[in-house]
């Protein structure tokens, strides 16, 4: 990128930008410097007025606990070596972190492609959508924490229902955003379509179905966060073996849940980093299909709640 | 008498409301149109052009009355009518090729016959070398250019043109008037073509139908004797004021601008 504004119109001084517009226009930059200023008041925050560990931890101390886990296999330092249940923290993060994400992963892609696949179907017809939607709505609205602990009964402490509840929260997303981008071709867009005897089918596939693209991918981008959010919740109802190396449970859940019990806010502060790397990480890889695929829609920031 | 190529007589249209009254959107309507004539519509907004565009396009029922093409009735939409709307409605995901294409896809024509003609109207409107833009990366004009061409692609007999020049800026507006007089005269489509524009209806028509609102009837029918090509220094003539006026007059003293 060049150092020239945008054709902003903006006078500029002879001297070049100024430091507040290098800043504006480097949003990445914006946020590394605002990032690293955060870091040194809340670490000078903490130190100062010498707050205990576990009751909030600086971020040196997270960092710390962060590196440990990820390059010396020793997770968690707990209070005063805090007894270690299950020999749970003997367990490698990447077994935590892979099993959390083999679950959000494959909750999110056979969650999202469900209510793809049944968003399309119910707007096949009228008569489905009235009977089905009251249903799907009263669903929705139910907490799913609520029905966390049904689905460790159905389908067992292992992944199975940590999977099916991911698949859960991904699904509702894709299915109201997929039946509302299939509404949403302008009636214009109807008339054309129209006046040239288009076939149903073809309505459908050249016109209706991409035009829901864009509603159908804000879906994924809500589906792939929720996703981990049922992942993790599943884990904290009741976690299962571990499925790959590693001994006793595996799962952030399980591990974050260990960690608070034995007081060990500093190694929830490192899980809690790793787990919103992840969520970004997931979230951007979406983002990267979106942009290929809708590379047509300028602005797609159209949204729809969840 | 049904002699015109499109024929109207006695046409009405009757909505009823949300709140069960009844709108009165066209009523009285009669006209004759020649193969090949170019028709203005003008009138102020509701007085009902677009409905009567969307009956003669078959994509609105009438209540009563008779629309004939080519002495048979319309009564759906149908294959030698193109549409352009005042949104150009271009399909975001397909390229200036792709949606010129559209209609020759849907219709199921031969891609061998209907390509090269995709390729020859592209030039005619002179969007050559943007074959592969889409719709985000085309100005206003070009967009509306390349929805009238994919009105022609399967070349219809009639183009119907809902005030497809609306929305853009008044120079270019001038410039893409005398582009569809360019491809009316080289295409010789009959174009029934509506605008809010006064000017442009003279300029465009061989006849300018004046319609007037609430209920939306036509105030008259007004012929248009100026030679062809017209070009933009015609709307300093004395005859294109002249018929400007009146037509104006027409409009004010039915009160319809208020």
């Amino acid at each position: 990128m060049s150092n020239d504004t945008q054709g902003s119109g903006t006078p500029k001084s002879a001297g070049g930008p100024s430091l507040s517009e290098t800043l504006l226009q480097r949003p990445y930059l914006l946020f590394g410097v605002s990032f690293v200023v955060l870091l040194v008041v809340w670490e000078w925050t903490v130190n100062y007025f010498e707050v205990d560990d576990f009751i909030f931890p600086a971020p040196s101390g997270v960092a710390t606990a962060l590196m440990r886990g990820l390059f010396f296999y020793d997770v968690g330092s707990g209070v005063g070596g805090a007894a270690d249940f299950m020999g749970l923290m003997k367990t490698s993060f990447y077994n935590h972190i892979s099993h959390t994400l083999f679950e959000a992963v494959m909750g999110f892609f056979m969650g999202s492609f469900i209510g793809l696949g049944l968003g399309l179907v119910f707007m096949q017809s009228k008569w489905v959508e009235a009977i089905i939607m009251p249903y799907v709505v009263a669903f929705q609205t139910l907490p799913k924490l609520a029905i966390a602990p049904l689905f460790i009964i159905w389908f067992g402490y292992e992944v199975k229902s940590k999977i099916f509840l991911a698949g859960l929260v991904a699904f509702f997303p894709l299915l109201v955003n997929t039946m509302v981008g299939l509404k949403s071709a302008a009636t214009d867009q109807i008339d054309l379509m129209r006046s040239l005897s288009a076939s149903r089918w073809q309505m459908f596939w050249k016109m209706q179905f991409p035009n829901a693209l864009p509603f159908i991918f804000a879906g994924f981008e809500i589906a792939v966060v929720f996703s981990l959010l049922g992942a993790i919740l599943g884990e904290f109802v009741g976690a299962g073996q571990c499925m790959w190396g590693g001994r006793g449970q595996c799962g952030l859940g399980i591990l974050l849940m260990q960690m608070s019990f034995s007081s060990d806010t500093t190694g929830t502060f490192a899980i809690l980093v790793i787990l919103s790397c992840m969520g970004l990480g997931m979230h951007q890889v979406v983002r990267f299909v979106k942009k290929k695929v809708l590379f047509w829609a300028p602005e797609t920031d159209k949204q729809m709640g969840a | 008498m049904m002699n015109g190529y499109i024929s109207v007589s006695n046409l009405e249209k009757e909505y009823v409301t949300a709140s069960r009254e009844i709108v009165h959107a066209l009523t009285e309507i009669n006209f004759e149109i020649a193969e090949g004539e170019f028709i203005s519509v003008v009138g102020p907004s509701g007085c009902g052009k677009s409905t009567l565009l969307k009956i003669l396009g078959g994509l609105l029922a009438k209540t009563s009355g008779t629309c004939t093409l080519k002495n048979t009735p319309i009564d759906g939409p149908r294959n030698d009518v193109g549409i352009v709307f005042q949104d150009p409605v271009l399909l975001l995901w397909r390229n200036v090729l792709q949606n010129t294409m559209l209609p020759a896809e849907i219709l199921g024509l031969d891609a061998k016959k209907t390509l090269p003609r995709a390729h020859d109207l592209i030039k005619l409107v002179g969007l050559d070398g943007f074959e592969d833009k889409y719709p985000h990366e085309l100005s206003g004009g070009m967009r509306q250019r390349n929805a009238i061409i994919r009105a022609l692609i399967h070349d219809p007999n009639v183009l119907l043109m809902d005030e497809p020049f609306g929305a853009l800026d008044a120079m270019t507006r001038e410039q893409m008037n005398l582009e569809l007089q360019r491809i009316w005269l080289e295409s010789k489509k009959t174009v029934f073509f509506i605008t809010h524009s006064i000017p442009e209806a003279v300029f465009l028509g061989d006849r300018v139908i004046v319609m007037t609102p609430r209920p939306g009837r036509i105030s008259e029918i007004i012929t248009v004797d100026i030679p062809r090509p017209r070009s933009l220094s015609t709307m300093g003539d004395e005859m294109f004021v002249e018929l400007t006026q009146r037509i104006r007059n027409l409009l004010y003293v039915e009160g319809s601008l208020d």
